[in-house]
């Protein structure tokens, strides 16, 4: 199993989940975030005053996967987010050792 | 007795529930009936145990408190009962009399909270416990010696008042931190009807704040409201079958039913109960506060009996620290003197008395329609009053004015919100809507169109369809009543129907792609919009709850705000420069300004339909508008308007410059005479203004008193004009402001071309075209110095009066 860690801009987190949904992955966990890649370090000005832009919000979507999934889930992920420009995200992918649903005790792909 | 249903009087349950409860009074007669049973019981088993143990007979008695002392056993309350005697009875038999009392009833399974102690014990409880001294000021006799119960009491409520001023600090923190635990039940989505601020509880506490003499409460209302949320309560304990104060989702529908409502009804009813409760409760605790500040009076010395009345003008006066008539009111011939009452009432941050308000509901004549300017600039500072709006808003409403001014607010007032991310009722949302805008006035040209639109911009979710949608002619309607130009009432329109394009924008839409920011620039239009549905977006989110501005969603937000912001900079450049406001400089001054003499003016005094206007005109000097201002402020005049302006005066034998400028002031009538002597004075150099207007303002000012209200702001406007350097200042309205700003001017030497002042609620914009003394405007930098040192020079001003 692995675990599907995608930052994708706020205006694309529909477009991810319905592609997600489409594709049929039943859950995820979503979370507002910010941070900032390589577009960093800018400055912007809102009624006079500077403000840091550095951290620039995004949304964090991670997901659970069997190892059969992961390249198209990444895959759709990617297409779903993409808009060329610069801020677009990033999707990344690491080992999961086990998974239990608390409800029912269930171990392994059975708890995806 | 075979069951606690019998000893709390429970009834059995009916066949038809609701059938009996919604008769007038029904469980109100209920609760008498519980309480009456339970007093015959314990009577029964009282002349029972004093024939077992005869020589507790006569110095004992049994004694209802708490709410089973009021009279008020809901279905499952507790029996609380105290068995008291008399210090000298032996413990022994004591102790026998209470097994006699007690085992019955805990044989029968009654909720008995009981208690054995002496006369003198109790009174010792009471006095290191403001718990059991609440609950013993509501004792009751029940059974055995009356006299030993009517001496407690007595000495009870003597030790309470004695008392008071050292324990009620202490009962207010417990109350505070009640209130922070159980949250507000017009307002919770599961309200406790006990704990929470405007519940039970609270009714109680106002009963011992009453029982002090300190202070006192309007009684029937708030017995009212009392009984009333005891309904309920009893209803829900029927409906529950247990015992229980919070009013669940699940059970609504069935006490809704047992009280005769519908389920929507029912939370309106709880919601309309919990905030009139806990509007008298912070009411009452205030008075209190007054109280305490005040000394006790030392014996032997007679208090004046006159009331310390601050008269505020108008008919307006502060007592006690509430806002009242005085004997000058002319109630009958002004709609709104109310309105004037509730703005000196929120902008000092004190409540309009009750009866005041009742006594103005029924006696002030219904608004004209369109309502005149000065009742839309008193409106409009009634809601930019910030925290103080809140408590006023609501003494308003109940007396039933608001109903009066905005037949639309009715349809919000109460209404739940159907978003989780609303903390509030729709009416209360939106108040706090203001309280927020507030402290955005300085962000927006125009604070008046915010702090409406602010009020209204969720007047709609009273219709259906998309409450922006449908809000929009609703506000624009009453804008147009509330006297706003056609303008103004589509700016408000705007912002009601516009009110959530930037948040849904921000989070939903692409903001670094450029057709999104031209659809959101294409709306707004021109950048003062902007700022006006940027403050409006803040003030909405922040108010609606913390989850609504978060700094992940603000800052979002602000970086749409910036790039649209940029884009509609981008479309203005290269456009022709016009000047917002008419520079006269190269005009002819008015015929009856013409030939002005050096050492001499020559003033014009018109009343208008709400003021009167005086027209200076005198030879242009550095420091004239300074004079001309300040001479006005120490008369008494408080400016809403003016404008001023050089022209070039070729009437004479070689051309001179004359300053001419036209004052708005609030005052129907001028002492003519006095102003004269005084301009006579000031523009002759013989007085000097300073001393008298330094610290004008800063202290005599509501609005400037006003914790958190914010720090002027002075922006230079860039490519406004090409000959003169355009400085626009923000700031709170107080008295002598402007004279401020003018001779905080002359004293940097900077030549003022012409002013335009405007009070829009309770800020001023006032707008200076400014140059050097050779006439040249200033260069970039030197406009920034110029603009940073007025602003600090003001805010110093604000704060503390120093210069």
């Amino acid at each position: 199993m692995k675990l599907v860690t995608a930052i994708v801009k706020p205006h694309k987190w529909e477009d991810v989940r319905e592609a997600l949904e489409t594709f049929g992955v039943a859950g995820m966990t979503v979370t507002e975030a910010s941070g900032y890649g390589r577009q960093k370090g800018h400055t912007e000005v809102y009624r006079g005053a500077e403000y840091d832009v550095t951290l620039v919000p995004k949304i964090r979507v991670d997901v659970v996967v069997d190892d059969a999934d992961v390249a198209d889930v990444v895959n759709v992920i990617t297409k779903a987010a993409q808009t060329g420009k610069i801020g677009d995200g990033k999707v990344w992918v690491m080992p999961v050792e086990s998974v239990v649903r608390v409800r029912t005790g269930e171990e392994g792909t059975s708890a995806l | 007795m075979s069951s606690p249903a019998r000893v709390h009087g429970l009834p059995a349950p009916r066949s038809n529930p609701g059938s009996e409860a919604v008769l007038p009074g029904a469980f109100a007669r209920a609760r008498w009936e519980r309480s009456d049973r339970c007093d015959s019981r314990l009577s029964e088993l009282y002349q029972a145990a004093v024939a077992a143990v005869p020589k507790a007979a006569g110095r004992t008695s049994l004694v209802a408190v708490g709410g089973y002392g009021r009279g008020e056993m809901s279905p499952r309350s507790d029996l609380d009962v105290v068995l008291l005697h008399a210090p000298d009875v032996a413990a022994a038999h004591v102790a026998q009399l209470a097994e006699q009392l007690w085992y019955p009833l805990w044989d029968e399974g009654v909720p008995l909270d009981h208690a054995v102690r002496d006369t003198r014990t109790m009174r010792t409880v009471a006095g290191g416990d403001w718990r059991a001294a609440l609950g013993m000021l509501d004792a009751r006799h029940v059974a055995g010696d009356a006299a030993l119960t009517g001496d407690l009491r007595s000495a009870v409520l003597a030790d309470w008042r004695k008392g008071a001023r050292k324990r009620l600090p202490e009962l207010q923190a417990a109350c505070q931190q009640r209130v922070e635990r159980a949250g507000e039940l017009a307002y919770a989505a599961v309200p406790d009807l006990k704990e929470s601020h405007g519940g039970l509880r609270d009714g109680v506490v106002l009963r011992a704040l009453v029982a002090t003499w300190l202070v006192d409460v309007p009684h029937q209302q708030v017995e009212e409201h009392r009984a009333a949320l005891l309904d309920v309560r009893d209803a829900l304990h029927q409906a529950a079958e247990r015992r229980s104060d919070r009013l669940q989702p699940e059970l609504i529908p069935e006490v809704a039913s047992l009280l005769g409502l519908d389920p929507e009804s029912l939370s309106r009813h709880v919601r309309g109960l919990g905030r009139r409760t806990a509007h008298l409760f912070d009411l009452t605790w205030r008075r209190v506060e007054q109280a305490l500040t005040r000394p006790s009076r030392l014996p032997g010395r007679r208090a004046s009996r006159r009331p310390a009345l601050e008269r505020l003008g108008d008919g307006i006066a502060v007592l006690a620290g509430e806002v009242v008539l005085d004997q000058k009111a002319r109630l009958e011939d002004d709609p709104f003197l109310a309105l004037r009452a509730a703005v000196e009432a929120a902008e000092r941050g004190l409540l309009l008395a009750p009866a005041t308000a009742a006594r103005l509901a029924a006696s002030a004549p219904d608004p004209p329609d369109p309502w005149p300017d000065h009742a839309r600039r008193a409106f409009v500072r009634l809601l930019a009053a910030g925290p103080g709006l809140v408590g006023v808003w609501e003494e308003l409403d109940h007396a039933g004015l608001v109903g009066r001014w905005l037949p639309e607010w009715d349809g919000v007032r109460l209404r739940g919100s159907d978003s989780s991310v609303h903390r509030f009722t729709v009416d209360r949302h939106c108040l706090e809507t203001c309280v927020e805008a507030s402290k955005r006035l300085r962000d927006v040209g125009r604070a008046d169109v915010l702090v409406v639109a602010a009020l209204l911009h969720d007047i709609g979710k009273q219709l259906a369809g998309d409450h922006s949608v449908v809000g929009a002619p609703l506000a624009e309607q009453i804008a147009a009543r509330l006297g706003f130009d056609a303008a103004d009432v589509e700016s408000i329109g705007f912002l009601v129907r516009q009110h959530l394009l930037l948040p849904v924008t921000a989070v939903r839409r692409d903001i670094d792609d450029p057709d999104t920011l031209a659809v959101v620039a294409d709306a707004v239009r021109d950048s003062d919009r902007l700022a006006l549905l940027a403050a409006l977006t803040e003030s909405d989110a922040r108010s609606a709850s913390p989850a609504a501005w978060t700094t992940w969603r603000a800052a979002l937000l602000r970086r749409l705000v910036a790039a649209v912001q940029t884009m509609l900079a981008s479309r203005s450049r290269g456009g022709a420069v016009v000047e917002p406001r008419p520079d006269a400089r190269q005009l002819p001054p008015p015929a009856w300004a013409a030939g002005v003499g050096a050492g001499s003016y020559r003033m014009r005094v018109h009343p208008q339909p709400d003021g009167t206007r005086i027209s200076v005109a005198a030879p242009d000097r550095l420091g004239l508008l300074a004079d001309i201002a300040g001479s006005l402020a120490v008369s008494g005049l408080t400016i809403r308007a003016a404008t001023a302006a050089l022209h070039e005066d070729r009437s004479g034998e070689r051309p001179a410059a004359v300053g001419v400028s036209w004052w708005d002031v609030d005052a129907a009538e001028v002492d003519v005479a006095g102003l004269r002597l005084r301009l006579d004075r000031v523009l002759d150099g013989s007085t000097d203004l300073g001393g008298r207007l330094l610290h004008a303002g800063t202290s005599s000012s509501a609005a400037a008193r006003r914790a958190g209200a914010a720090p002027p702001r002075v922006h230079v406007l860039p490519g406004v004009s090409a000959t003169a350097t355009v400085l626009e200042v923000r700031a709170g309205d107080r008295p002598a402001l402007f004279w401020r700003l003018c001779r905080l001017l002359a004293d940097a030497e900077v030549d003022v071309r012409s002013a335009h002042v405007d009070t829009l609620g309770p800020q001023a914009d006032d707008v200076v075209y400014v140059t050097d003394r050779s006439g040249r405007p200033f260069g970039e930098e030197a406009a920034q110095q110029l603009s940073a040192m007025l602003e600090q020079a003001l805010a110093d001003g604000v704060e503390g009066g120093r210069r």
